[in-house]
């Protein structure tokens, strides 16, 4: 084999294991990124005190989202804030204190949940009464937009919802106990 | 869940469960809204 052969054969041996360790890297980069996203679901919950966004086939949060004040709503003291991508434009964040000036109904739904079904008709009815007084902001609970958005335009409902995708933010509420 | 919050951003009245006519009407008078259930 000649000196030329040899160096060839080295190269492209470094090379394989360039791509290796390459490819490695980023499968470990890509797992801590995936599972240490931000955990501000805690305490105990319908699933034995499991954080929801850690059980298995959770949804992900959506970035610069979640809570934004980690205790929980008392009557008589000002609703902690949170921050959720709106349902029908994930781009968009809305936080529950940019609707302050107004009276706010938050409603947590979701498409599986017929209680919620019958009341979601009401709440569009209160928010085309008052317009700009009311917001009615619904709060989808673990699911994609794509189930969000339809149940409520399967109920003709237009007022704004937002994606608890991880539900971080049903967490600090009783919402887990509201819906068995 | 539902959770009623004033103008102020104060927590006025909280439902867990389906809301009757009668609460939601209720519930929206303690954040300043009068509306009848029709």
């Amino acid at each position: 084999m000649s000196e030329g052969s040899t160096n060839e054969g080295r190269s492209v041996a470094q090379y394989g294991v360039l791509a290796v360790a390459v490819v490695f890297a980023v499968a470990v980069v890509s797992y801590f990124l995936i599972t240490s996203g931000d955990e501000t679901a805690s305490g105990t919950n319908a699933f034995g005190g499991t954080p929801v966004s850690k059980l298995p086939g959770a949804p992900t949060a959506f970035p610069n989202t979640g809570i934004l004040e980690p205790n929980r709503p008392k009557e008589g003291e000002r609703a902690p804030d949170f921050a959720l991508v709106d349902a029908r434009d994930t781009t968009k964040v809305h936080k529950l204190s940019d609707f302050r000036g107004k009276a706010v109904v938050v409603n947590w739904f979701a498409s599986w949940c017929d209680p919620c079904k019958r009341e979601i008709p009401e709440f569009q009815r209160a928010q085309d009464e008052f317009g700009e007084q009311l917001v009615v902001l619904g709060v989808n609970y673990l699911e994609d937009p794509a189930k969000a958005v339809g149940i409520l335009d399967k109920l003709k409902a237009t007022y704004v919802a937002v994606l608890d995708s991880n539900a971080a933010v049903a967490a600090t509420t009783v919402w887990e106990e509201a819906c068995q | 869940m539902t959770f009623f919050i004033d103008k102020d951003g104060v927590l006025q009245a909280s439902k867990t469960g389906e809301l009757t006519p009668s609460e939601f009407e209720a519930n929206l008078g303690k954040v300043g809204i009068t509306y009848k259930v029709r």
